[in-house]
């Protein structure tokens, strides 16, 4: 039995655990205020507010997610909120503002860009404008060309600024930016009984955006396990000489956790990653479960020399290097029934950088994605992890140019060296994301891009 | 070669306006109360809470789930289909093949070659060959794959060049050589003008096939009542020719069927003809007796796609101090499957050519090929999209050839107002040096241009469109545009029109020119149009035709009722009507201040004597337009002019284009309600920037390759940079109160704007869209790139 609060409503279903949540909204209960325009991610017609109860705060925390491809067994004990459940009476300050700016053409896609401003307003992110656009970075609109939405994201932050003394729960519900019956909801998700998640057998279901897409038809006949945990659960987190990541961490938490402070640009590397209602479910354990040649985290953990941790019962059955797990396309070291539980990576004074190039800037799949971390001492390269993605079957940690590197002290003509080794390693294919050539011109780009930046102290000319 | 009958070059640049005013066209005001404001569009609040219903959201009681079952294969004879085994299936109410429709269906009249659901011949991977009607969406899925059906595979044409191969095996036997339309046409002294001319650019260009897009994807409810009649809600940006077709193939009289449009999720052209599944919808409720809805998936509705032609384009243009410019041009358009306006499209293809500059020497050919994909048809700036890109990429490489500034070289060249071009579109208003000079102001061209550092680019391209065509896609006299008014003793004035509005704001539109005319608060006013039933009939939303045709019949109808209320009150008064005004919702005597009356009252007054108080009006366009076959398509009450500045920054590192920003400046004749106008021209510009960069409908073996909106890029917010919009006014004697089109016309400039300022960055021209990093970096990596105007080595 699935319970959770759909806007003022307690509902409880038996409906199959991976029917998506839009299925749900619409079909079973009629709330067709939340439109489909596309049912793979890609659009954020559907998207709707989802929130978590922290039981010790007693606070509810609210995302936008794509709830096309989320399975409605992830949202036992939450808070989903769509557009009917937001004012009834009088838009609200969203609404009010999208009125006003004629943010609202053909009005397809208005609900989605409302409820994604709403997780804005409901946030605790910064209050910039900046912050506002990136907000809707998963809502395509196809009528307005955006510059009326961009106004709206300047009305929402200055509003929300001017009202910040307020931006608690009921600060929001005397602004009339959510209706009062969100007062009541962190005591009625306390209620709900808790499940426990991870039981059962069959296949694994973590946020739903790549089995949703693949087979969507099919996974709501199947069994599956839920692997989804609430944001508490999902930790990252320092545990002496390295960092945990848990299986379930979801994109965005690893774009806010302060573990990866260490790494400059850190947020703006991950928002290449598909889109806030998508990063805000996907998960790491699900990106390298999936094993796309191109998996964005996959390339990133690579090169961060991570460890990763499987096991049918418990984390710590098999640990062994991630550089192992990928075996051939869509093959990995990996039992039936086993669970990716999580990453262990190492900690030390070394610096990393995340690049992708796509045909689209934001909201893609790389053309070729890479990655590299490295550690120096004495003026010397200590220690190298390089890894590229679209260039091979696998996910490709580049082996022989990160051991070529070690030890020497790095110039232009050792660079000049790796990019050969780097060429060498590599077999890219032709395809939709580009040609092979390109795929090559574009690595090699990247990995002199690697070389500028993480060596830019070292005073060697690249 | 057909020569046109009359010779062009008497038909030359016109002075005045010989054109006989048209009486209904209402240009005549230029003080407004209403016009020019924006006030909320009437269905935002229903949008922004959800609660506007598109037709995917109507629910009827027992409705059953169609679906229909598409073709696996590119060409093949269909041996057999047969729904017998379909039919036993529990929950299966009907199962139809296109065995059960005899019509063929097709928007242009001389064209129909489309069956609702294929007969003997499937002509692309993903057309319907049957539909069912079943209690549920996984009952119908069971349904259709226990259709049988038997294939002969034919040799398929994935492209016009091995379509048009002598011998290749025919799509349609009706059309030789796989030809769909051809033009060939010349306009002066093509040959002898390039032999004079002082300086000539030519290039091969190809615009890649796009696709509409729409957020909405097709979907259609259909139901018949107890009385016989049919009901049909559509996501249609023509419910009348819906209306037409419905009668015609179902051989229902029409009075019998009402067709209701719902809010539409947006349609650019993709939703603007009858469709087989609308057919199916309605044949199956007639069926089974019960209501049956089809909803499309998103790769369903690419399938459908009638999107942009793929075109390769030879174009030659030469300079001729002082004529202007000669031009040599041949365009070949890969059809697909069927023709739906594709006879339009190869004319349009070529017919605004010779505009916008002075072109007095025009040649012009064009071929649609079938081909075994899915068929093209209209977007958003119809078949000129394309040659407008290779013109003005051209006219850039003019410039430079000559070393005249863009802006300077186009001021001179534009063909300005009160003329007419060489094959005899006759222009009225004219903005477009005016939109030059904005843009540029605003751009901070002429400290850009060739200025920035090398990475860096800035540039420039011009477009003109029509504001809806002088003459129908059906060849009828009555009017091409239709208003009805109702004035209730509430107070509240109810227009009734069959516009669709489809997110355009058609709705807004109207109740502007309503509360305008009459002189009363747009709040007291309420524009009705989506039901058959009660509207009175308008053509649709396609051609950019609704501002001008439905906003003069609006006022017309206006016009009427006010009358009739002055004439009541002016009796009261003793006084004439002409002493009479309407303002701020009450009436007044110009020369007794004293003497005013509150609009309500008024009305109450007219409706106690006259009894019930209504009024229609209506719009038909002039005939215009040279004399030549072919002639008629192109001449348009009204052209509306863009420009438009691009800047942006090319990633040395990845070639990926970083866009900045693009001023877009538009003349339309009238902002009626200027943040519709804005939103049109934002729109416009950052589908044409799509277009431009990413996006590309392309088929493998006849199979799309881009099925959904992740492969289907069109850009973010993150991706698109500023776009600023410019409002140009030049009233144009035939639009109400001097209006023009916004929603089209100014996409055209975006994609050689781009492809300019591509240049300006790095020297490399572009010839094919979108502008994908791949030949970016290629080029870049090559070493032939440099900075355009530096010497080489300072670049
Ligand atoms: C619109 C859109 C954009 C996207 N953009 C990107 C992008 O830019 N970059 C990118 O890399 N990816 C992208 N993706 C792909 C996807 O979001 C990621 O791969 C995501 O990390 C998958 O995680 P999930 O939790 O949703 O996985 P699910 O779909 O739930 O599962 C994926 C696979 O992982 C398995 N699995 C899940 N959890 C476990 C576990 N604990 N142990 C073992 N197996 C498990 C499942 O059985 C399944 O095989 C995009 C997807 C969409 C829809
Ligand atoms: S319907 Fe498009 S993202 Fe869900
Ligand atoms: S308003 Fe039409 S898609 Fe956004």
């Amino acid at each position: 039995m699935i319970q959770f609060y759909l806007n003022d409503q307690r509902v409880e279903t038996d409906a199959a655990p991976a029917t998506p949540l839009l299925d749900f909204i619409r079909t079973h209960r009629d709330l067709v205020g939340t439109k489909a325009g596309c049912r793979e991610g890609d659009c954020g017609a559907c998207c709707v507010l989802l929130g978590y109860l922290d039981p010790q705060s007693k606070h509810v925390s609210y995302q936008s997610i794509t709830s096309c491809l989320f399975p409605l067994g992830n949202v036992h004990g939450t808070h989903v909120v769509t557009v009917e459940g937001l004012q009834e009476i009088a838009p609200n300050p969203v609404q009010t503002a999208m009125v006003t700016r004629g943010a609202t053409q053909c009005g397809f896609c208005t609900p989605g860009f409302v409820m994604s401003w709403m997780a804005f307003a409901l946030g605790d992110g910064a209050l910039t404008g900046q912050a506002a656009e990136q907000a809707i970075d998963g809502n395509i609109c196809r009528c307005t060309g955006y510059q009326s939405l961009k106004q709206v994201a300047q009305d929402l932050t200055a509003e929300l600024n001017r009202s910040l003394g307020q931006r608690d729960l009921s600060g929001l519900v005397s602004a009339c930016w959510v209706p009062a019956y969100f007062r009541d909801i962190p005591g009625q998700l306390a209620a709900i009984p808790a499940v426990s998640a991870g039981s059962g057998s069959g296949r694994f279901l973590a946020g739903g955006t790549d089995l949703l897409v693949q087979i969507p038809e099919q996974i709501q006949e199947e069994s599956v396990v839920l692997v989804h945990r609430q944001p508490g659960k999902r930790s990252i987190r320092e545990q002496g000489d390295s960092l945990w990541v848990d299986g379930s961490a979801t994109v965005t938490d690893l774009l806010n956790s302060p573990c990866f402070d260490w790494i400059p640009n850190w947020t703006d590397q991950l928002r290449l990653i598909s889109s806030t209602p998508i990063r805000n479910i996907a998960t790491v354990a699900g990106n390298l479960a999936n094993a796309s040649p191109i998996g964005d985290l996959s390339i990133l953990f690579l090169a961060m020399d991570a460890e990763i941790s499987v096991g049918i019962h418990e984390p710590d059955e098999r640990r062994f290097p991630l550089a192992d797990f990928f075996l051939d396309y869509k093959k990995l070291l990996l039992n039936p029934g086993e669970r990716i539980w999580g990453l262990t990576i190492p900690k030390g004074d070394s610096r990393f950088q995340f690049l992708k190039v796509s045909k689209r800037t934001y909201l893609d799949i790389a053309s070729v994605n890479s990655a590299m971390r490295i550690w120096l001492k004495d003026n010397h390269i200590q220690r190298v992890a390089l890894a590229a993605g679209g260039v091979a079957p696998v996910p490709l940690y580049l082996r022989e140019t990160s051991r070529f590197l070690e030890g020497k002290k790095p110039d232009a003509q050792i660079f000049e060296q790796a990019l050969a080794i780097a060429n060498r390693e590599i077999a890219p294919i032709s395809d939709v994301r580009g040609s092979a050539e390109y795929k090559r011109l574009l690595l090699t780009q990247q990995l002199k891009v690697h070389f500028e930046t993480l060596f830019r102290d070292e005073e060697v000319a690249v | 070669m057909v020569k046109p009958p009359d010779d062009p070059r008497t038909l030359h640049y016109l002075n005045e306006r010989i054109i006989p005013r048209n009486q209904d066209c209402h240009s005549d005001k230029t003080a407004f109360s209403v016009v020019g404001k924006t006030y909320p569009k009437p269905d935002a609040y229903e949008k922004v809470t959800g609660k506007a219903r598109y037709t995917a959201d109507l629910k009827r009681p027992r409705c059953l789930v169609g679906k229909l079952l598409r073709s696996t294969h590119a060409h093949a004879r269909l041996v057999r289909v047969d729904v017998s085994k379909a039919l036993q299936i529990p929950g299966v109410f009907a199962c139809v093949s296109g065995s059960d429709f005899g019509e063929l269906i097709g928007i242009i009249p001389w064209t129909k070659d489309e069956p609702v659901l294929a007969k003997d011949v499937v002509r692309y991977i993903g057309e319907p060959i049957a539909a069912v009607a079943a209690t549920s969406e996984s009952v119908a899925q069971q349904a259709l794959a226990c259709i049988d059906v038997h294939y002969e595979p034919f040799t398929a044409h994935f492209s016009p060049e091995q379509a048009m191969v002598p011998d290749a095996v025919l799509i349609h036997s009706q059309a030789p050589g796989n030809a769909s339309k051809s033009v060939d046409w010349e306009f002066g002294e093509v040959d002898s003008a390039f032999a004079r001319s002082q300086v000539e650019v030519s290039g091969n260009f190809h615009f890649e096939a796009t696709t509409h897009a729409a957020l909405e994807t097709h979907a259609v409810l259909a139901e018949m009542g107890a009385d016989g009649r049919l009901c049909v809600w559509s996501s249609t940006q023509t419910p009348y020719y819906l209306h037409r077709e419905l009668a015609t193939v179902l051989g229902m009289p029409a009075h019998q069927i009402r067709v209701i449009r719902p809010h539409i999720g947006g349609g650019f052209g993709g939703k603007s003809e009858p469709f087989g599944h609308e057919i199916c919808a309605a044949y199956l409720a007639k069926q089974t007796g019960r209501p049956v809805k089809f909803v499309f998936s998103r790769e369903e509705t690419f399938l459908t796609h009638r999107g942009r032609h793929a075109m390769d384009m030879d174009l030659r243009i030469g300079y001729l101090p002082d004529e202007g410019l000669v031009m040599d041009y041949q365009a070949l358009l890969d059809g697909g499957a069927y023709s739906s306006y594709g006879m339009i499209t190869t004319y349009y293809a070529g017919t605004l050519n010779a505009g916008l500059y002075r072109v007095p020497h025009y040649r012009w050919k064009s071929q649609r090929v079938f081909t075994n994909k899915p068929p093209a048809g209209p977007k958003r700036g119809h078949g000129t999209v394309q040659p407008r890109f290779a013109i003005e990429c051209l006219v850039d490489q003019l410039c430079e050839k000559l070393g005249r500034d863009p802006i300077a070289f186009r001021r001179e060249l534009a063909l300005g107002p009160n003329t007419e071009t060489v094959n005899g579109l006759r222009i009225g208003s004219s903005g477009f040096v005016t939109c030059l000079e904005k843009s540029a102001d605003q751009s901070g061209w002429y400290q850009k241009f060739r200025k920035m550092p090398f990475g860096h680019g800035i540039g420039i391209a011009g477009s003109w469109y029509l504001s809806g065509t002088n003459y129908p896609i059906n060849p009828e006299s009555n009017p091409q545009s239709n208003v009805q008014i109702k004035a209730d003793r509430s107070g509240l004035i109810t227009l009734f029109c069959g516009a669709a509005d489809i997110g355009q704001g058609s709705d807004a539109m109207l109740r502007h020119l309503l509360a305008e005319e009459l002189g009363v608060d747009p709040n007291r006013c309420k524009v009705e149009s989506q039901d058959s039933d009660i509207c009175p009939v308008d053509l649709g939303s396609y051609s950019s035709r609704v501002t001008l045709m439905a906003g003069n019949a609006a006022i017309s109808a206006a016009r009427h009722l006010k009358n009739q209320i002055l004439q009541v009150i002016a009796q009261d008064w003793h006084s004439s009507t002409k002493q009479l005004m309407i303002a701020d919702d009450r009436v007044f005597h110009l020369d007794r201040p004293e003497q005013s009356m509150s609009f309500v009252t008024a009305l109450n007054r007219a409706e106690s004597v006259l009894g019930a108080l209504g009024s229609t009006g209506s719009y038909n366009s002039p005939n215009r337009g040279g004399l030549y076959r072919g002639a008629l398509v192109g001449p348009s009450p009204a052209y509306s002019f863009t420009v438009h500045i691009a800047e942006l920054e090319v990633d040395l590192n990845s070639g990926q284009i970083k866009m900045k920003r693009i001023v877009a400046a538009h003349d339309c004749g009238r902002a009626i309600h200027p943040q519709l106008v804005e939103g049109q021209i934002e729109g416009s510009v950052y589908m044409g920037m799509g277009e431009a960069l990413l996006e590309r409908y392309e088929t493998a073996k006849g199979l799309i390759s881009q099925p959904n909106l992740l492969e289907y890029k069109m850009p973010t917010i993150l991706d698109v940079g500023t776009i600023e919009s410019i409002i140009v006014e030049s009233p144009d004697p035939d639009g109400p109160y001097g209006a023009k089109e916004a929603g089209e016309g100014p996409l055209h400039a975006a994609i050689p704007a781009i492809a300019n300022a591509i240049y300006d960055a790095i020297g490399l021209r572009l010839y094919q869209t979108p502008f994908e990093p791949g030949q970016i970096l290629k080029a870049l990596e090559s070493g032939h790139c440099y900075k355009p105007g530096l010497p080489r080595e300072l670049s």
